[in-house]
């Protein structure tokens, strides 16, 4: 427990310094203004204004100040160009990803038991075999390429049969509706990400569960439970099960910070307005305030993440907390 | 359901051992696992091959235009394996290219980190201290950060780079993978009689790790360097994919990618074969070091 709190403060200092370094390091990419200059039918005052509002003229130690400031009492100001506030949007966006992220993570933790549990108790069956290859198979998909061959897919079908099973870009429709058809809309619209984004997950987590599942199954405690007669079925749904995917939770993690990198490919791809566009758009345009913010805010949640699973771990494992 | 009645029957009836596997079942699951290591090497060495002697196996080159052959889906006649583009350009001939550069950034790549990766986690791992400490806050870092957002930023600072930019700004992040699993093995070794017996002997501390330690951890090094390349053509692929890769006209198989999918609805050929290229080169990877891994490390070997 003291172990957890110690690393998680470990883990703010180092984020501290990466925020110095990171915005140094945006701020010599270039300059700042750059995009904003080349636009014709930009007045030199207004240029002006925007150096003093974002005090590019101080030193970049000074910048970084106001920048503090700004994150620490003023929700991380405003962008660079624009001046336009930088949380609403922010917020909106981890908002989507989230949704997709954590539906990825579900449904890769769901599929991956059941395929781990199934290959572990049906050890060298066709199904075992089958589904090894298959998580070889998940390890070597590029995900930006198997997102746009389901498109490809997707809209033949379509203009093949007329019938639309899910939609390739964006949230929702314009014309959701509300209620039932909305949800609706919105999981056509979730399907095609979610899955992609959980394929690599799923191939890693089965193999995860597979592994521990073999090892329990051949314990003594196992042996044991089959000696005194329990059922096969109850041995390897109370007794194997629980046991074998305790050890899950501890790559949930590494996992979700896996997922956040994928979502930067396929949030640009299924045009979705989440955390891995925003961060797109900002370095493209070079704003390094939006990007600081996002840098923040995604580490933000990776470390509560690595938290939670930590405390969790510790509440399902009683001996961890001793 | 009746499967799973049958099986616990069979279990009941061998008694203690209910895993019903017979040997050839075993010799079978040993065979198969190095046939398909052994086949992947093949595969892997043909395509590294063509790959880097197109110039010899293509009648076409990377960016002859031919517009009276523009948008040909794939086709025997004229050669045309992987069809052309909108411009006549031979899309064989471009995937070829495009994979010479990945699977060299990929190759450079392993190189670097496994230097780099051995090299700190030797020096964490061995001595301790401050090394380790700076080494360990810097995994923390990497596991709270997205990598891929990190890298492009890196690459951001250069725009778009040639290939061993882009392979050195790999390395500065993949080394750690590495540098990991050479500071876990060190530091299960340090107390291992062998080692004791050389220090005592009063073998300098390099030498133990260089002469002593290094040869006991071989295994895993080369494991994790052969995974290190599969994951390399993945991020790069993804990199370049989205502009923060290679720069163009060098081609690499996720700006082919990228370049394609304006027009993926019509000539599905564009995505799809850069894609099953990179599938192909990485799943033979892996096998490889599936093989190797099982090859290399007896206690694992028997376990899986």
């Amino acid at each position: 427990m003291r172990f957890v709190f110690q690393r998680l403060a470990f883990s703010l200092v180092v984020l501290f310094v990466a925020t110095i370094i990171i915005f140094f390091g945006i701020s010599a990419i270039g300059d700042p203004l750059g995009e904003i200059r080349s636009q014709p039918g930009i007045s030199q005052e207004a240029l002006q204004r925007l150096i003093d509002k974002k005090h590019l003229d101080d030193p970049l130690i000074i910048q970084y100040g106001y920048w503090l400031r700004d994150l620490l009492f003023n929700q991380f100001g405003t962008d660079l160009l624009f001046d336009r506030p930088i949380w609403p949007e922010l917020s909106r966006a981890l908002g989507t990803t989230l949704q997709v992220v954590l539906a990825a993570e579900v449904l890769a933790i769901l599929v991956a038991v059941v395929i781990g549990t199934l290959a572990a108790r049906y050890q060298y069956s066709l199904f075992d075999y089958g589904t090894t290859l298959a998580s070889f198979i998940g390890y070597a998909i590029p995900v930006f390429w198997l997102a746009l061959i389901l498109q490809i897919l997707t809209v033949n079908f379509y203009e093949a049969t007329g019938i639309r099973i899910f939609y390739i870009s964006g949230l929702s429709s314009d014309d959701a509706g509300t209620g039932f058809a909305w949800l609706v809309d919105r999981i056509q619209h979730l399907v095609l990400p979610v899955l992609v984004l959980s394929i690599a997950s799923i191939a890693s987590h089965s193999r995860y569960v597979r592994a521990s599942m073999l090892e329990v199954i051949n314990s003594d405690y196992v042996r044991t439970a089959r000696a005194k007669g329990v059922n096969e079925r109850t041995i390897l749904l109370r007794h194997s099960l629980r046991n074998a995917t305790l050890p899950l939770v501890t790559v949930i993690g590494v996992s979700i910070g896996h997922l956040f990198n994928g979502t930067i490919l396929i949030e640009t791809i299924f045009s979705m307005p989440g955390m891995g566009l925003y961060f797109f758009n900002a370095l493209n345009t070079r704003d390094t305030y939006s990007l600081m913010a996002w840098l923040v805010v995604t580490s933000a949640v990776m470390l509560l993440m690595n938290l939670i699973t930590d405390l969790l771990y510790g509440v399902l494992d009683p001996r961890i907390n001793k | 359901m009746t499967d799973h009645g049958v099986a616990a029957a069979a279990g009941d009836r061998e008694g203690l051992d209910v895993k019903v596997r017979s040997q050839f079942r075993l010799a079978l699951g040993r065979f198969l696992r190095h046939r398909v290591a052994m086949a992947s090497l093949v595969i892997l060495a043909v395509i590294i091959v063509v790959a880097f002697s197109a110039e010899v196996i293509t009648p076409y080159s990377f960016d002859g235009m031919n517009l009276r052959a523009a948008r040909l889906p794939p086709t025997l006649e004229g050669g045309h394996l992987f069809g052309t583009d909108k411009l006549g350009r031979d899309y064989f001939t471009r995937v070829l290219y495009g994979a010479r550069t990945s699977i060299f950034v990929a190759l450079v790549v392993a190189l670097l980190s496994t230097l780099i990766g051995t090299l700190i986690g030797a020096t964490a791992g061995y001595f301790g201290g401050w090394i380790d400490d700076v080494f360990m806050r810097f995994t923390d870092l990497v596991l709270i950060l997205p990598g891929l957002a990190l890298l492009m930023i890196l690459i951001a600072f250069i725009g778009e780079g040639s290939p061993l930019q882009i392979a050195i700004i790999l390395s500065s992040l993949m080394w750690t993978l590495i540098a990991r699993v050479v500071r876990a093995q060190i530091l299960s070794m340090r107390t291992r009689e062998f080692v004791e017996a050389a220090t005592l002997s009063g073998a300098s501390a390099w030498r133990v790790i260089w002469r002593h330690m290094l040869p006991n951890m071989l295994g895993p090094i080369i494991v994790n360097a052969t995974l290190t390349v599969s994951s390399a053509i993945l991020i790069e692929s993804a990199l370049s994919f989205i502009g923060f890769g290679v720069k163009p006209p060098t081609p690499a198989l996720g700006q082919l990618i990228s370049d394609g999918r304006g027009a993926m609805q019509t000539q599905w050929w564009l995505v799809t074969f850069p894609g099953l290229v990179i599938i192909a080169i990485c799943l033979t990877i892996n096998f490889i070091g599936d093989g190797l891994r099982d090859a290399l490390d007896a206690r694992q070997a028997q376990r899986s």
